[in-house]
C-alpha cells in the first residue's frame, strides 16, 4: 500500500512531463469501466498510460508508458519502469494475436511489422501484408528472433507476460533498447474488461476516439443482449472441455467465459470452483457431471463427432452428445490452426454472448446467424 | 532333515506366498474398481460383478467405461514392467536394469514427442488421436529395439549392449528437448502430460491391442526363463552347457522390448515398478529361479501397481494424481533399500 502511495507521489512528480506547473495541474485521469489492468491519464502535452501488475503473480509491479508528440516538449528519459514513445508509432511488433484485433479494430494494422506465430493470423487485413512479405514473424517466448527483432527497428514491442519467469526473454529485448508495453488483457476477469483495453492500444495509436466509440458500441450491444438472456426462466447446465488423456481442465466460477455463460443464461456445472483459474479434474468427476449436462461447449479443436471419438470414444456417451448439443467455437478458423475466438473474440465478447444465447435459448434469436461458433455433428 | 525335507518346506513357502500374492491381487484389483472420485453404491457395484444391468447410467459409465479398463491397463502394465525389469536385472547382471535401459521409453518419447510436437512446429494442424499417439511410440520403441538387436548380433560384451542402450536413449531425448523448445504451451502441454503416464485413457480397441502384446511378451518371458537361470549363473558356463547364449539374449531384448514398448505407447512411460517390483519378489521368494521369479512378478506387478493408481486416484477427492509420480514415490524406497543392502554399491 505505502509503495502505491509512493508511485502516485512520483507519477504526480513526474506528470506533466515537464514544463511548468499549469500544466501539472490541467492533468486528467480517464476513468475505466470495467478493466483493472491499466490507467490513463492526460494533459495537453502528452497522454500517460499505467499498466499494473500484467503478468500472473505479479504484485507492486507497474508500468508507466508516456506517449509525447515531440522530443522537444520532453526531456524525461526512459528508466526501468518508465518508458517514453514519441508520437506517432509507425511500427509495432505483437507477440500476441489478441493483441493484433485490437489494432486490426482501430484501423492501424499497418504499423505493424512484425508478429509472434504468423500462422495464427486471422485478421484479414494483416493477412494480406503478410503474403506480401511486409510482416514479418518474430518466434516465440524463449524462441525470440532477438537479431532479426533488433534490425526491424520497432518504435514498440507489445507484449504479454505468462509469468515472472517468462518475462525474462522480454527483458533481454530491453537490454538490447527496444521500447516493451505490457498488455495485461488476458488477467481481466471480465469480458467488458478485456475489451476495454482496446482503449489502452487507442493511446498507443492515437485513435482515441475510435476506441472510445468500438467500446461503446460493444458495451450497449452486450447489455441489451444481456437484458434479453434475463428474461429466460430455465437455464441449461453447461460442461466445457476436452480431457487431454484422463486429464480434464475445468476454469473455475469468476473466469470471464463462465461469466459470459452465465450472462447468457447458461448454468456452469462447475461454478463451484474458486476463483478463475484453471482446475484439473478426475475423469470420473467429469464424466458424472457430463452425464447431466444439456450442453458442451469448446470440446478442444474438434470440429466433427468424429474427431471426439478419436480422442476418446467414451466421451460420444455423453447426454449432450446424444441431444446433439454439442458446440465449438472455431466456425472462424484458419487453415494452418489459428481460431478467431481467441483473437477478434476478446474485442468482441458482444459476438460470443449472441452465439452463447443462440445455443442456449435459441428462440430469443431466431434470425441470428453463428459467429464463432459451429455445431458438432 | 534330509535335503528332500528342505525341499518340501521351500515348496511349501512357495505355494503359499503364491496364494497370498494372489489374494492381494484380487482384493486390490476390486478396490481399484470400487474407489474412486465418484461414490458408487455397493449395489450397482454387486450388479457390475455379477454381469446385471447396473440401473443408474453414471455408474454405468464409469465401472464400465472408466474404472474397468483402467483397471485392466493397470494389470498389464504393473505384470509387464515388473517382468521386463527382471529379465534386464538377469540379463545385464546389474540390480539397477529396468525396462527402459535398452532406451525404449526415450524411443517412444521421441515417437510421441515428433507426432504431438513436430508436426505442430511445422505448423501442420492436425487431429491428434489416442491411437495415432500410441502407435507412434510403438514405432519409436521398436526402431531403438532394431538397433539394440543389430549392436547385440555383433558385439559379445553385455556392457557394451549396455552403454549402447543408454546412448540410443539419450540421442532420443536430445532430439525431443529439440522438439521441445520449438513448441507452443498448449502442444507442450498434452506431451507433459504423455510423459506422465494415464492408466485412464486406454479404451476400446487399445485394450485388445495392449493385452495381446503383453500376452505376447508374457508367454516369451515364461518359456525364456529356464535359459535365464542358466545364464544367470555365468554367460561362460551357459556357454559351456551348449546354450545359444546370443539367441537367448536376443528373445529377451524381444520380449522386453514388447512388454516395455506397449505400455509405454498406451500408458505412458511409468517408471521404477520395473526396478523395484523384482527386488521385492526376490527378497519375499529367496530364489534366483526364474520359472518362480516370473510369474510372482506377473502378479506382484500387477498388484503394485493396482496400489499406485487407487493411491492416485485420491478416492473421494475431485482431482487425481499422475500416476508416474506415485510409482516413483512407492518404488524409490525400495531402490534405495536395494542400493544400501548390496555391498557392492554402498562400500558398507
Amino acid at each position: 500500500m505505502i509503495i502505491r502511495i509512493c508511485y502516485i507521489v512520483l507519477i504526480f512528480t513526474f506528470f506533466g512531463c515537464y514544463g511548468n506547473r499549469n500544466e501539472i495541474a490541467s492533468q486528467k485521469a480517464l476513468t475505466n469501466e470495467y478493466a483493472k489492468g491499466f490507467a490513463i491519464q492526460y494533459n495537453d502535452s502528452c497522454t500517460k498510460l499505467t499498466v499494473y501488475n500484467p503478468w500472473q503473480g505479479a504484485k507492486n509491479i507497474d508500468y508507466n508508458y508516456f506517449f509525447v508528440d515531440s522530443p522537444k516538449h520532453f526531456h524525461f528519459k526512459s528508466k526501468d519502469n518508465t518508458e517514453v514513445f514519441y508520437a506517432p508509432i509507425k511500427r509495432l511488433i505483437c507477440l500476441s494475436t489478441t493483441h493484433i484485433a485490437y489494432i486490426d479494430e482501430l484501423k492501424e494494422t499497418s504499423t505493424i511489422i512484425g508478429v509472434s506465430g504468423i500462422s495464427f493470423v486471422n485478421s484479414k487485413s494483416l493477412i494480406s501484408r503478410i503474403e506480401k512479405g511486409e510482416v514479418l514473424d518474430v518466434g516465440y517466448d524463449q524462441n525470440l528472433n532477438y537479431e532479426l527483432i533488433v534490425s526491424l527497428k520497432p518504435d514498440a514491442v507489445i507484449c504479454y507476460g505468462v509469468g515472472a519467469e517468462s518475462v525474462g526473454y522480454l527483458f533481454k529485448l530491453k537490454e538490447l533498447g527496444i521500447k516493451l508495453i505490457f498488455i495485461g488483457d488476458y488477467l481481466e476477469n471480465n469480458p467488458l474488461g478485456k475489451a476495454e483495453w482496446i482503449k489502452a492500444f487507442g493511446v498507443i495509436l492515437k485513435a482515441k476516439d475510435r476506441s472510445d466509440s468500438v467500446f461503446n458500441s460493444i458495451k450497449y450491444e452486450y447489455y441489451n443482449a444481456v437484458k434479453l438472456a434475463q428474461t429466460v426462466k430455465t437455464k441449461p447446465r453447461v460442461f466445457l472441455n476436452l480431457p487431454y488423456k484422463d486429464s480434464w481442465y475445468f476454469p473455475g466460477g469468476s473466469n470471464y467465459f463462465v461469466k459470459m455463460i452465465e450472462d447468457a443464461g447458461g448454468d456452469y456445472l462447475f461454478k463451484f470452483l474458486d476463483g478463475s483459474k484453471s482446475y484439473t479434474i478426475s475423469y470420473e468427476k467429469a464424466i458424472e457431471t457430463g452425464m447431466n449436462a444439456d450442453i458442451w461447449l469448446n470440446p478442444g479443436a474438434a470440429s466433427t463427432l468424429e474427431d471426439i471419438k478419436q480422442s476418446d470414444e467414451r466421451l460420444l456417451s455423453l447426454i449432450p452428445v446424444k441431444n446433439g448439443q454439442v458446440y465449438n467455437n472455431n466456425l472462424r478458423s484458419t487453415s494452418t490452426g489459428g481460431n478467431d475466438f481467441w483473437e477478434s473474440g476478446v474485442v468482441h465478447p458482444n459476438l460470443i454472448l449472441k452465439d452463447l444465447i443462440y445455443i442456449f435459448h435459441p428462440e430469443l434469436l431466431p434470425e441470428h446467424k453463428f459467429y464463432y461458433y459451429r455445431k458438432i455433428e | 532333515m534330509t535335503p528332500k525335507g528342505s525341499k518340501n518346506i521351500g515348496k511349501n513357502r512357495i505355494v503359499t506366498l503364491f496364494i497370498g500374492l494372489f489374494g492381494l491381487f484380487i482384493l486390490f484389483a476390486i478396490l481399484d474398481l470400487l474407489l474412486g472420485s465418484v461414490k458408487i453404491p455397493f449395489i450397482h457395484f454387486i450388479d457390475f460383478i455379477l454381469g446385471n444391468d447396473i440401473k443408474d447410467p453414471v455408474a454405468r459409465q464409469i465401472l464400465v467405461n472408466f474404472r474397468l479398463p483402467k483397471t485392466i491397463a493397470a494389470v498389464l502394465a504393473g505384470s509387464a514392467l515388473a517382468v521386463s525389469g527382471l529379465q534386464m536385472q538377469t540379463i545385464f547382471r546389474n540390480p539397477l536394469a529396468g525396462p527402459y535401459v535398452l532406451g525404449i521409453s526415450s524411443g517412444a518419447s521421441l515417437g510421441v514427442a515428433l507426432v504431438v510436437l513436430g508436426l505442430s512446429a511445422f505448423s501442420i494442424p492436425i487431429w491428434v488421436s489416442q491411437l495415432s499417439i500410441a502407435t507412434a511410440a510403438l514405432i519409436g520403441s521398436m526402431l531403438v529395439l532394431l538397433l539394440i538387436l543389430a549392436v547385440s548380433v555383433r558385439i559379445k560384451d553385455i556392457l557394451t549392449i549396455l552403454i549402447m542402450g543408454m546412448m540410443f536413449g539419450s540421442a532420443a531425448s536430445a532430439v525431443v528437448s529439440i522438439l521441445q523448445y520449438f513448441s507452443n504451451e498448449s502442444v507442450l502441454r498434452s506431451f507433459v502430460i504423455w510423459t506422465m503416464g494415464s492408466l485412464g485413457s486406454v479404451t476400446g480397441i487399445q485394450i485388445w491391442f495392449f493385452s495381446l502384446l503383453t500376452f505376447l511378451g508374457l508367454s516369451m518371458a515364461i518359456i525364456l526363463a529356464r535359459p535365464l537361470n542358466v545364464i544367470f549363473l555365468g554367460e561362460n558356463y551357459a556357454r559351456n552347457l551348449g546354450l545359444n547364449v546370443g539367441l537367448v539374449r536376443f528373445l529377451v531384448f524381444l520380449s522386453t522390448s514388447l512388454l516395455a514398448g506397449a505400455t509405454t505407447a498406451f500408458c505412458g512411460p511409468i517408471g521404477f515398478i520395473g526396478i523395484a517390483v523384482p527386488h521385492v519378489v526376490k527378497m519375499l521368494f529367496k530364489t534366483s529361479n526364474h520359472t518362480i521369479l516370473i510369474p510372482a512378478s506377473v502378479i506382484a506387478g500387477a498388484v503394485v501397481l493396482l496400489i499406485c493408481d487407487i493411491i492416485s486416484q485420491l478416492p473421494g477427492a475431485n482431482y487425481t494424481l499422475p500416476i508416474n509420480s506415485i510409482a516413483a514415490l512407492m518404488g524409490i524406497p525400495v531402490v534405495i533399500y536395494v542400493v544400501i543392502k548390496n555391498k557392492r554399491f554402498s562400500g558398507v
